[in-house]
Formats: structure tokens, sequence, C-alpha cells
């Protein structure tokens, strides 16, 4: 039963990748597109009578920002790429990646705010200034750091592999009875770190896991969203900075809402292939799926480096 | 095992489609002018600006202090111009064929500046090379950004000035079709088209064009 459930997250996000791969996407994208005229309409509207001081446009500003960041977010992305990845190559545990892709939403709109603060106070900068550094800096870094992120996947993943090679080997039986995440530490301290005094292997995973989320929420916050630079310079200007910012969350959490469904759906999918596989090859297939899906993002972060340079 | 990976891989992959959404949306309205000889000569742009963007328009140029969204006659001339001040190159977005030739169209001149509290709306006049003779070889108007970073639409109805016996009507893309070759587009682009913001010119397919057609002078 459980193991149907699992396997039925597999089929699920098999069928995703097929809607996406035959264009299904593109649709949306494109209804997208018509839809932003009209919320870019209603989220001017409800500034101006914010400035007004109508109380009722704050929720209204508030309603818009967080679909403005959903509708934004429904194409496929940087963000969406990464958590995805990571959750399906490594066996990180669904509510820390669904916290990783929460931070990494609400940590590029502070990122936003950050550019626009200092842009603004510090260095004076236009409107058009600071989406060009967007643009032309901000982008095509985040779009090597995506290309980076890839290959250390690729790394880790190779890493990886003559350990869960030797693993596989002598714990045949104990991969059958448990998943990885059950293991009993001491079992695998024996196994591997018998000889150091060194960190608990728990110890490591969890500074591992630490680091990863770093450098995946670095990764995903560098682009600020133009929408968002567009509302805080707006709001600047406007003397209504707060509500700028308030929304710039907002439109952080609406982006959130679809990394989250990502998120799940990576760690729902990869749990329905560890439940579909015989035990003995469960300890490769992992790092081999870790050094795919790392390949595939270098090829899509240089990809589309070399499109912005 | 592996396979159902790669398999998988699509569903990440991040077709380039969805970075080229337009930021601007301009409605465009259309006239067109002719002379007593009932030839067309002249074409009137209107360009009438999305809210968000006119709100930013309004606010950088620091007009509206009291934020009553009512622009004073000195206000909205400081704004007057401001979207016409074209490079030399620059081709001002309206393209004008008839049938499949295309028709040189002079600077823009004679502009206005317009806004109801909340849409900018600016007008100006571009010119054809000589008098233009429209029978039932359509006369095109096409609105649109080759690089689509503003989206274009022609939402009003065309006007025709200074003659009967015509009929305009406005023509929509074919978006799939239109799909299709930005997909076409992107996969041949090379990045070396860094003028127009490095992104290939496909605005055209997905333009609105108005089409005029005259009855021949009886």
């Amino acid at each position: 039963m459980r193991r149907a459930l699992l396997i039925l997250g597999l089929v699920l996000a098999l069928l995703i990748a097929l809607f996406w791969a035959l264009g299904g996407m593109d649709a949306l994208a494109a209804r997208a597109a018509l839809v932003q005229r009209e919320v870019q309409n209603a989220m001017a509207g409800a500034l101006r009578r914010l400035r007004a001081g109508d109380p009722a446009a704050v929720s209204a500003l508030m309603a818009l920002c967080f679909g403005y960041g959903f509708v934004h977010a429904a194409g496929p992305g940087h963000g969406k790429l990464l958590i995805g990845a990571y959750g399906l190559g490594s066996r990180v545990r669904p509510l820390t990646l669904a916290g990783i892709a929460l931070a990494s939403s609400l940590a590029q709109s502070a990122a936003a705010v950050a550019l626009v603060g200092a842009g603004i106070l510090v260095l004076g900068w236009t409107r058009e200034r600071m989406t060009d550094v967007a643009d032309r800096l901000l982008e095509p870094l985040s779009y090597a750091a995506l290309a980076g992120i890839g290959l250390w996947l690729v790394l880790r993943g190779f890493r990886a592999l003559p350990r869960a090679e030797a693993q596989g080997h002598h714990h045949d039986h104990h991969h059958h009875d448990h998943h990885a995440h059950d293991h009993d530490p001491h079992h695998v301290h024996d196994e591997h770190c018998g000889h150091r005094h060194g960190p608990t292997l728990d110890e490591v995973a969890q500074v591992s896991t630490l680091r990863d989320a770093l450098v995946l929420i670095a990764g995903i916050a560098m682009r600020p969203c133009t929408g968002a630079l567009f509302l805080l310079v707006l709001t600047w200007q406007m003397r209504i900075f707060p509500w700028g910012v308030a929304g710039t969350f907002a439109m952080g959490l609406g982006t959130a809402t679809v990394t989250l469904a990502v998120a799940g759906l990576s760690v729902w999918a990869r749990e329905g292939a560890v439940a579909s596989l015989p035990g003995a090859s469960l300890a490769r297939a992992l790092p081999l799926a870790q050094i795919a899906l790392g390949a595939l993002v270098v090829v899509a972060g240089a990809d589309l480096l070399w499109r912005t340079i | 095992m592996r396979r159902a990976f790669f398999l998988a891989a699509p569903f990440l992959i991040a077709p380039a489609i969805a970075e080229a959404h337009p930021h601007i949306f301009v409605s465009t309205g259309v006239e067109v002018i002719f002379d007593d000889q009932g030839r067309a000569t002249a074409l009137r742009i209107s360009w009438t600006y999305d809210e968000m963007f006119s709100l930013m328009m309004v606010q950088e140029n620091g007009l509206d202090p009291d934020g009553d969204n009512v622009l004073t006659a000195d206000e909205l001339a400081t704004l007057n111009g401001a979207d016409m001040e074209w490079d030399p190159e620059f081709p001002g977005d309206t393209y004008a064929l008839l049938g499949d030739k295309p028709l040189a169209l002079s600077r823009p001149r004679d502009w206005t500046m317009n806004y109801d509290g909340a849409s900018l709306t600016s007008t100006h006049l571009r010119d054809f090379d000589a008098p233009l003779t429209v029978t039932d070889i359509p006369l095109v108007i096409q609105s649109y950004d080759p690089g689509y970073y503003t989206a274009y639409t022609i939402d009003a109805e065309p006007v025709l000035t200074g003659r009967e016996g015509c009929t305009a009507g406005i023509w929509e893309p074919d978006r799939s079709k239109a799909d299709a070759m930005l997909d076409a587009a992107l996969k041949e682009y090379d990045g070396s088209d860094v003028e127009s913001g490095g992104f290939p010119a496909v605005g055209a397919a997905y333009a609105d064009e108005v089409r005029v057609t005259c009855a021949a002078p009886s």
C-alpha cells in the first residue's frame, strides 16, 4: 500500500514531465503573459488608492503581489530546477527541503529589498540603473551559480559512488529491511569511521545539510525579479515603501507555493523510485541520479548564461 | 531505474520561452489620414500605456506630488515627447506594408500626451514617403516591439479620416504559430544580437495588425 502510494508519486512526476516536454507549460506561460497586464493594472490601482489613504487597498495589494509571485513561478525557473534536482538526487528529508524552498523564496524577496535599499539610499541609482544591474549583472551571475551548483551536485554524486558501492555489497539485507534514513547511526559509524575519532555520520549529515541549504538558498536568492524591483522603487517614490517591502515578501510567498509543490513532488518521486527498486541497487542509484541531475543543471545554467551574455 | 531519472529530466529543464515575457503593455490606436484626392498620407498612432508603467513615468518625473491623480498642463508638458526621443535607427514599433511590400515611415511629429488618472496616452503622426493609393491590396499597419519587451495590442477600432469607401479591420496573430516561430528562433539563437537586448526578433509574429482596403475610385 505504502509502496504503491510512493510509486504513484514517481508516475505523477513523470506525467508532469511529459506534459512539460510536450509544451503544455508554454501554453500556460503564454496565458500568464496575458494575465500579467491585468495584474499590473490592478496593482497600480491598489498603489494609487493606498497613497490616497484607502486602508482596503492593503489587502488588495498583498493579494495581487501573492498572485503575481505565483503566476511568475508557474513558469519554469532556476529555483524550481535547483530544488527539484536536489530533492530527487539526495535523501533530504521532506521538511528540510520544504524549509529550503520557503527560505530561498523569501531570501529572493530580501535580496530585492536589499538591492533597492542600497541602490536608492547609498548609491542614488535610478530604476533603470537598478533593473540594468539585475538584468546584466545578477542574471548572468545567477546562471553561473546555477551551473556551479550543478557541478557541485555532480561531484558529490561521484564522491558518494564508491562508498555506496561498498555499502551496497555489504549491506544488501540491511537496505532491504530499512530505508536509508532509518540507518542505525552506530552501525554505519562502525563501518566507515571505525578508525577515526571524528564526528559521527549523523553530525556530518547535519552540517552538510545546513551547508547544502545555504548554497541552494544563496543560488536562488541571487536574482531578484524585475516585478519586485518595480514595486519597490515605485513605492519608495510614492512614500509608501513599507508596503512595497510587504508586497515583495507577499510575492515571495506566492513563489514559495510553487517551489514547495516542486519540493514535495521531488521527494515523493524520489521515494517512489526508491520503493520500486531492489534494495541492492539503491545505494548506487541515488548518487547516479545526483550525477545525472547535476549534469542537467550544469547544462541548463550554461545554456541560460550563454543566452544572456 | 536510471532511465526513470532520465525520463524525469524534461520536468526540470527550463524552456527559455518563459524568460521572454513583456514588462510594458501598450494598447495601440491607429488612424489613417487621407488627402483630398483620397490617398493615404500619414498615420496617427496612439499608445495607451498600462497603469503600472504610467504610474512609474509619473512618479519618476516627480509629478503629481499631491497624489490626486490629476496632472496639470505643465506636468503633462514635461512628459510630452518623453516616448518620442528615438535613436536614429529605432523604427518606432509601427510597421506599414502595402500588401507584403514594406513602406517607409517618417520620424514622429506633432506628439501629444494625456493622463486619465490611471493611464498615460501619447499620440504621434508618421508620414508616408509619398501619398499612397489604397485599393483592394490592403494597407497593413503592424504594432510590435521586435524584442517583445513591450507587448502591443490593437484594441480600438481603426479610424479612417478624409475619405469614404474604405474598410478597416483588426487581425490578431496566430499565437500557436508565433510560439512555434519563437521556439525555432531560440533554438538557432547564438547570442550575437546584443543590441536589441540579446533576444531574437520575433515580435512581428505576435503583432496585431490593421488592414485597410478601399474600393476602386469610380
